[in-house]
């Protein structure tokens, strides 16, 4: 690619070396066309915390984001955004998730992820 | 089972963590502090944990050893703008690389033109 990448991301074999650290069995491999898709759904991770971070730093009319405001928004972070289905943390966890996905939470993801997917055409 | 890149691996998400904190603060004139992009970027590789635990629990099903982007999408299915969202980029990769394979073809083919038009 001869532009240079001025978007910040995951690199692709950061991904490959962290998910394959945790596969259970030897002979599990990552392509690596699903290592790129991973690299970018961990940036829509942290890019979705920092976002509910820095409302949450709004809201509270505070400059700085600090940890007290990430810790605020996890709980619904980890059951509106990207939930196990495999590894529910408790059965409080699973009711929250049915009730998140009823009432769309404060910072929907929608508008966030068109605005990625839009300077990811502009790449083009 | 990562032994001695762990640290490494650590800190490299961390870094990358930073940046996107770091950009997103200069956009809304507000800082992350050290201790919140830590705290994101812990959750983050937690969070890595247990994604590759699901992606290889849906490559098993499927009876293969390599985990494909088809794993990736039903990660990513909880999340309907998520799933849309990883859905067109793998699309995208496709793409890219056809037209990847393209291009090599024919910068072959022209290079061929030139020489001959040389003699």
């Amino acid at each position: 690619m001869a532009e240079q990448d001025a978007e910040i991301g995951f690199r692709k074999d950061t991904v490959s070396k962290l998910l394959s650290g945790s596969f259970k069995e030897e002979k599990t491999k990552l392509s690596g066309d699903a290592a790129l898709l991973m690299a970018e759904m961990l940036k829509v991770f942290v890019q979705e915390a920092a976002v509910r971070s820095l409302k949450q730093a709004e809201s509270e009319d505070s400059d700085q984001v600090d940890i007290e405001h990430f810790e605020k928004v996890l709980p619904q972070l980890k059951a509106a955004v990207l939930p196990s289905l495999l590894h529910a943390t408790s059965s409080k966890a699973h009711l929250c998730s049915s009730v998140e996905q009823q009432v769309l939470p404060a910072c929907s993801m929608v508008p966030f992820i068109k605005a990625s997917w839009s300077s990811w055409k502009q790449l083009e | 089972m990562w032994r001695v890149g762990f640290q490494r691996l650590k800190a490299a998400v961390h870094f990358t963590v930073g940046r996107l904190c770091q950009k997103l603060g200069e956009n809304h004139r507000r800082v992350f502090s050290r201790q919140a992009i830590a705290a994101i970027a812990e959750t983050t590789f937690r969070q890595c944990d247990i994604f590759a635990k699901d992606l290889e629990a849906f490559a098993r099903h499927a009876k293969r050893s390599t985990v494909s982007t088809e794993d990736v999408k039903l990660v990513a299915r909880r999340s309907t703008a998520l799933s849309i969202y990883i859905q067109n980029k793998s699309e995208e990769l496709n793409q890219e690389q056809r037209e990847l394979k393209k291009k090599n073809t024919g910068k072959r083919k022209s290079r061929d033109t030139e020489e001959e038009s040389r003699e």
